[in-house]
């Protein structure tokens, strides 16, 4: 039996963030796991939450600091703001990275709009004029936001922004791998 | 969801993923093969981690048996197979994140992060928020 069953319609973002897969998910063949049920669906999961500090939940061991979600979502949206400057600057100085860099460009805007909060323009990015350099220096980048997104998902405190946190820092560690084959028969 | 909930969808999602690279590794060469077994490892380390969280002997039984969403038969289906799996993980992890704090907050990040990665390494466009509605 398939596992897949139904076909779904795609998903918005709001629904991907909201929806809790249990795992019954990653294989749910009839008569053949059974172990777990799938979980409930939260609604309205978005960055844009997290108003209190301090509240603590089950599980884990040991006590975080917590940040107000303000706080975290001013420091993502200015993460993501550098991150998409840089890559708007690196695709104007290399139009044949276009195909590949723009994707995850439009990523990084959608992480921007997660936040829901409106930050200054950065710094103008002045992307190596060497190709190879180029794609190091975002890849650079993007280990370093992978990296702060871990951390601020451990000072986030309401769960559905600490979900869409998770998500966008896995985003980001994922783009560290896509561009290790970008520009190689450039 | 709570805690303990998510830690068995983890745990159980880490079998499929065990039984999915089992039978994916079979089927391809060299490099590809290589990947696929230390994924493999992988996923049994992070099996092994989140059982351990959970008290007594209250962690899910792996199935025998899995159901896969495809003919699973070329290179081509195993790497579909393997995307599917990695990405259905990140949201298992994304909602386990969401149920705790401090040192299990931080692995779950960090499962999300490898898996996402994996899917990726594996031929997977990266997305915004990783998950498997396209491979489906």
């Amino acid at each position: 039996m398939p596992l897949t069953g139904q076909p779904r319609p795609p998903l918005t973002r709001r629904q991907l963030l909201a929806r809790s897969t249990g795992l019954a998910g990653v294989f749910a063949g009839a008569g053949v796991l059974g172990a777990c049920g799938s979980g409930a669906t939260t609604a309205g999961a978005t960055a844009a939450g997290d108003k209190t500090a301090g509240d603590s939940k089950a599980g884990g061991s040991g006590a975080s600091p917590v940040a107000t979600g303000a706080q975290i979502n001013i420091a993502v949206a200015t993460s993501e703001r550098a991150l998409i400057a840089l890559y708007t600057a690196t695709i104007s100085a290399f139009a044949q990275l276009a195909p590949s860099l723009e994707p995850i460009l439009r990523q990084h805007e959608e992480h921007l709009a997660a936040t829901g909060v409106e930050v200054p323009d950065p710094p103008a990015q002045n992307p190596p004029s060497n190709l190879s350099a180029a794609i190091a220096a975002l890849r650079q980048a993007e280990l370093t936001a992978a990296l702060e997104r871990r951390e601020s998902c451990l000072l986030a405190s309401e769960p559905d922004f600490v979900r869409t946190l998770t998500f966008i820092a896995a985003s980001e560690a994922s783009h560290v791998a896509a561009l290790k084959t970008v520009g190689r028969n450039q | 969801m709570n805690n303990q909930e998510a830690l068995a969808a983890a745990v159980s999602g880490e079998d499929a993923a065990i039984y999915a690279y089992g039978v994916l590794g079979a089927l391809l060469n060299a490099g590809a093969r290589r990947r696929a077994l230390e994924a493999l490892r992988a996923h049994q380390s992070w099996r092994d981690r989140m059982a351990h969280l959970m008290p007594g002997d209250t962690a899910p039984v792996p199935g025998i048996a899995y159901d896969f969403p495809m003919q699973v038969i070329d290179a081509g289906t195993t790497r579909a197979l393997a995307q599917l799996v990695e990405n259905r993980l990140v949201a298992v992890y994304a909602d386990l994140a969401a149920t705790c704090e401090g040192e299990q907050r931080a692995d779950a990040v960090l499962a999300a992060s490898e898996c996402a990665t994996r899917a990726v390494t594996w031929g997977a466009p990266s997305q915004a928020f990783p998950n498997d509605a396209s491979l489906t």
